[in-house]
């Protein structure tokens, strides 16, 4: 637990804020059946964010015993920026004074170290399906995490949260080399383990498939998306562009289109992250913003744009908390929480309802220009769809185009959303979120 | 830190303490005005041991948590494999420059720098978007109780700029041990800019030239994972058994070469105090060694090739490569007519098992008799990496990239 007394704020500024943070982080590898390493660490740091006439200053360090001098750093850094700052300030929000706690089911520093590896062992051997499968791994990631902020206008927050992570890679050989690797992570503790048992034989079978799945002839088709592969379209297409430090320089293709049709009114798309264990959830954003679900598009609309108390102030609006550092010795940045795809009404059966058409499963990451919009995924598995069934495997299908014209294309969605944890990277910091949706299905977009 | 090493030599064989001291800065712009200035100034240590040819590792902040540290490393070393690695002896290092103390300059000289540099976008159809000018110094030492006592201190100054027009914003960042020219390098972004904000999709086959930056994208995420010593004993790379056999074609010969003065990624050695040498990775299109580091070679039963570098101070070495060259006696004419490649965007997308990719062009431009025409942009470029390197004929066109310095690669492709 921390303990700082509030006089760490005493300084002749406009607006001050201390982050301290603490963060302990476990990880077991098992490969082939054995013992891989198992590695632990803990490294704790602080800042100071200041504003001095409309300027923002920020300093960092590890070093405790020098919180005066970081202080008078970050102090330091503002005074010299302000020479050439458009006075900059925060939306009024309210404070707070809080600590949370989120609560896991089974504390991770509960279960020995000798049953861990035991049960990650057993989970690995499942992996090994046939003599295909060259190289399997496992591994469990622990990320135990204390969060402290404190401000001048009487915000303090004390946050404590665990979030557990399984990663699982298998390597199929029969001429060529197929992988696949799959990520299981929320806020939970042990129990993620216990789920999510099984899933390594899964992965093994994908790897396999892998082996005897063809490339796609590229041209327009009719596709349909998992949830995985919904929700970077949800994140990285429509999060990333509504994110309003990129409205703010023009640079998003959003920019300027609050209130305009952006998708077919099938689309509702909502960056919530208040829902209980995911993996992008927190109670508090990193400027002690209580946080919100928020609608950025409904029934096709663009509702609103993601936002810092920062760009909020300069947009004449309010924060969405979605104000987040990597680390304490990061500025905070507008990035997404859990974002994704909202239900729609239909069946599997029928948006499978396709002559011909392609089930993409599973992801491989994507990526957008928000000035332009183009945008490009990979699934990590492809399905022929012929008059409703699953037919041959398609592997490294890409789909790409343009996020203003394919939401556009939405023409049905289903019942049932589907959550999927990862890392997203902007301006040189990663952040742990979750994106997903229910199964999407766009009409004649560009697979290669 | 001596004093350090005894203690823990009465429970363990052998020990390895590093230090890392870093200070950092960073001065950004945004649109015309300063954004937030920060500074940064931190001290972290890392404890290797080997105690009955076991391996154990623990990173800590300060120096009064050495014994919690040394009893963790032990705990953790029980749960490693048995390899028998063992600490590299004193080492004899030849030098590279890594340090220049243009650098120590007073923060008012960078912020005069960065506002220079931006004014270059105050007139014309090009928007300044973001600048950000940042600077670090570091010192790292490596001491073991094998006798090897290293210390390494460094310099770098990273630029950023981006800029807008025609809602096309096109960024880049050059990196220096070095002061360098901030304002004649936004010049080239608002130049470049001015060029793509006309830039057009191109649909069909041509001649591909490879800048240093695609070159370098694509080995990080292709190449330097493939000979991973580790990834190749354990049946993960596609270059397993590979060795000594043609992956390339004849023309190509890509050498390391770690002691180039002032580039960001020179160094004379390694994050394990191994020295890093000249060696050559392809010889005329063999592939002429893997990579190891001290425990990837002694679990393989190699040798180190001092490549183990640390992604992050807090974590234990892992695979990485300082300068990459490129020399060769077969260089060709530019073609009369090709598609320059500056930069592309999605390979994480790309399948690192088989090779295969499908990436987008987010800057390219037309050479017409080598001179470049009007830009290119949303192409969808297929390929396969591995493919790639058995065609690669190499054109008289030289760049020096951040670790990429030589002639530009040229292939056919096909653009969708």
């Amino acid at each position: 637990m921390f303990d700082f007394s509030p006089s760490i704020l005493n300084a002749d500024v406009d607006y001050i804020e201390f982050r301290a943070s603490k963060i302990l982080s476990n990880s077991i590898s098992v490969k082939n059946a054995r013992l891989e390493k198992v590695s632990s660490d803990t490294a704790e740091d602080f800042c100071f964010r200041v504003m001095v006439d409309g300027a923002w200053g920020m300093a960092s360090s590890n070093r405790f015993d020098k919180i005066d001098k970081i202080k008078k750093e970050a102090i330091k850094m503002a005074k010299l920026a302000k020479k050439r700052t458009l006075e900059s300030f925060l939306s009024e929000e309210k404070t707070h004074t809080d600590s949370v706690e989120a609560k896991v089911k089974v504390k991770n520093e509960d279960i020995p170290i000798d049953r861990k590896i035991k049960d990650l062992i057993e989970m690995n051997k499942e992996m090994k399906i046939d003599k295909r499968i060259v190289n399997y791994s496992l591994q469990l990631s622990e990320l135990k995490t204390e969060k402290y902020f404190i401000n001048s206008e009487s915000t303090e927050i004390f946050l404590k949260q665990q979030d557990t992570l399984l990663s699982f890679s298998s390597y199929a050989k029969a001429g060529i080399l197929q992988s696949s690797h799959d990520v299981f992570g929320a806020q939970k503790g042990y129990e993620l383990v216990k789920e999510n048992w099984g899933k390594g034989r899964r992965n093994a079978e994908k790897s396999i498939s892998l082996l005897y799945a063809k490339r796609i002839k590229p041209g327009s088709y009719d596709v349909v998306l998992d949830g995985k592969m919904a929700g970077v379209l949800a994140h990285e297409a429509v999060g990333h562009a509504s994110e309003a430090d990129a409205v703010l320089t023009g640079e998003s293709c959003f920019s300027g289109k609050l209130g305009k049709r952006l998708a077919s009114e099938l689309v509702s798309i909502v960056d919530n992250p208040r829902l209980k264990y995911q993996y992008g959830s927190y109670p508090y954003d990193d400027e002690g913003v209580k946080s919100s679900k928020t609608s950025i598009i409904e029934k096709g609309i663009l509702k609103t744009y993601l936002h810092s108390r920062e760009t909020a102030y300069k947009l004449n609006s309010k924060s969405t908390a979605n104000a987040r550092a990597q680390h304490t010795n990061r500025f905070q940045l507008v990035r997404m929480s859990n974002t994704y795809f909202d239900v729609g009404d239909f069946s599997r059966d029928e948006i499978f309802d396709l002559k011909h058409g392609i089930y993409l499963e599973g992801s491989s990451g994507g990526v957008v220009d928000v000035s332009t919009g183009d945008f490009q995924f990979a699934a990590e598995l492809g399905k022929t769809i012929k008059n409703g069934e699953e037919t041959g495997l398609l592997r490294d299908v890409v789909i790409h185009g343009n996020i203003l014209k394919v939401l556009q294309k939405v023409d049905a969605l289903g019942k049932k959303i589907y959550l999927n944890p990862g890392i997203c990277g902007k301006g040189s910091q990663l952040v742990r979120v979750s994106s997903g949706g229910p199964l999407v299905r766009i009409r004649g977009v560009n697979l290669a | 830190m001596h004093e350090l090493i005894e203690r823990a030599l009465k429970y363990v064989d052998e020990v390895e303490i590093s230090r890392a001291r870093t200070s950092s800065k960073e001065f950004k712009m945004l649109l015309n005005s300063f954004e937030v200035f920060e500074a940064g100034s931190y001290e972290a240590f890392t404890l290797r041991i080997i105690n009955k040819g076991h391996i154990g590792f623990s990173y800590f902040e300060k120096a009064e948590q050495f014994s919690e540290a040394l009893r963790r490393a032990i705990k953790l070393s029980k749960f490693s494999k048995k390899i028998n690695p063992h600490f590299p002896e004193r080492q004899r290092y030849r030098k590279v420059k890594v340090y220049h103390n243009s650098l120590e300059k007073a923060d008012e000289h960078f912020v005069e720098s960065l506002s220079d540099a931006v004014s270059v976008f105050d007139k014309g159809p090009v928007r300044h978007i973001q600048s950000r000018l940042s600077l670090s110094f570091s010192e790292n030492e490596i001491v073991n109780s094998n006798g090897l006592e290293m210390k390494r201190k460094e310099s770098l100054l990273s630029f950023l700029s981006s800029a807008n027009s025609k809602g096309m914003t096109l960024y880049d960042v050059k990196s220096s041990r070095k002061l360098f020219d901030m304002r004649a390098f936004s010049k080239e972004v608002r130049k470049r800019t001015m060029i793509m904000r006309n830039a057009k999709k191109l649909v069909g086959d041509f001649n591909l030239i490879l800048s240093a930056d695609v070159i370098e994208t694509l080995f990080d995420y292709f190449l330097l994972p493939a000979v991973n010593g580790k990834a190749v004993f354990e049946n993960r790379s596609p270059l397993a058994g590979q060795l000594g056999r043609k992956i390339a074609s004849e023309s190509l010969n890509l050498i390391e070469e770690p002691l180039i003065d002032y580039r960001p990624s020179s160094s004379f050695a390694d994050d394990e105090g191994v020295p890093c040498k000249r060696k050559f990775l392809i010889k005329e299109g063999l592939l002429n060694t893997f990579l190891f580091n001290i425990e990837t070679a002694a679990e393989t039963s190699e040798k180190t090739t001092g490549n183990g570098f640390k992604y992050k101070f807090s974590k234990p070495p892992g695979i990485g490569l300082t300068n990459l060259l490129c020399e060769s006696n077969e260089v060709q004419d530019i073609p009369s007519k090709a598609v320059l490649i500056k930069s592309i965007m999605g390979l994480h997308n790309a399948n690192r098992s088989s090779g295969d990719f499908s990436i987008q062009l987010r800057e390219a431009y037309i050479l017409n008799k080598g001179e470049i025409g009007r830009g290119v942009i949303s192409s969808e470029w297929r390929g396969n990496f591995f493919d790639i390197l058995k065609q690669v004929n190499l054109v008289e066109m030289y760049e020096v990239g951040s670790y990429y310095q030589g002639p530009l690669w040229q292939i056919k492709g096909k653009l969708l």
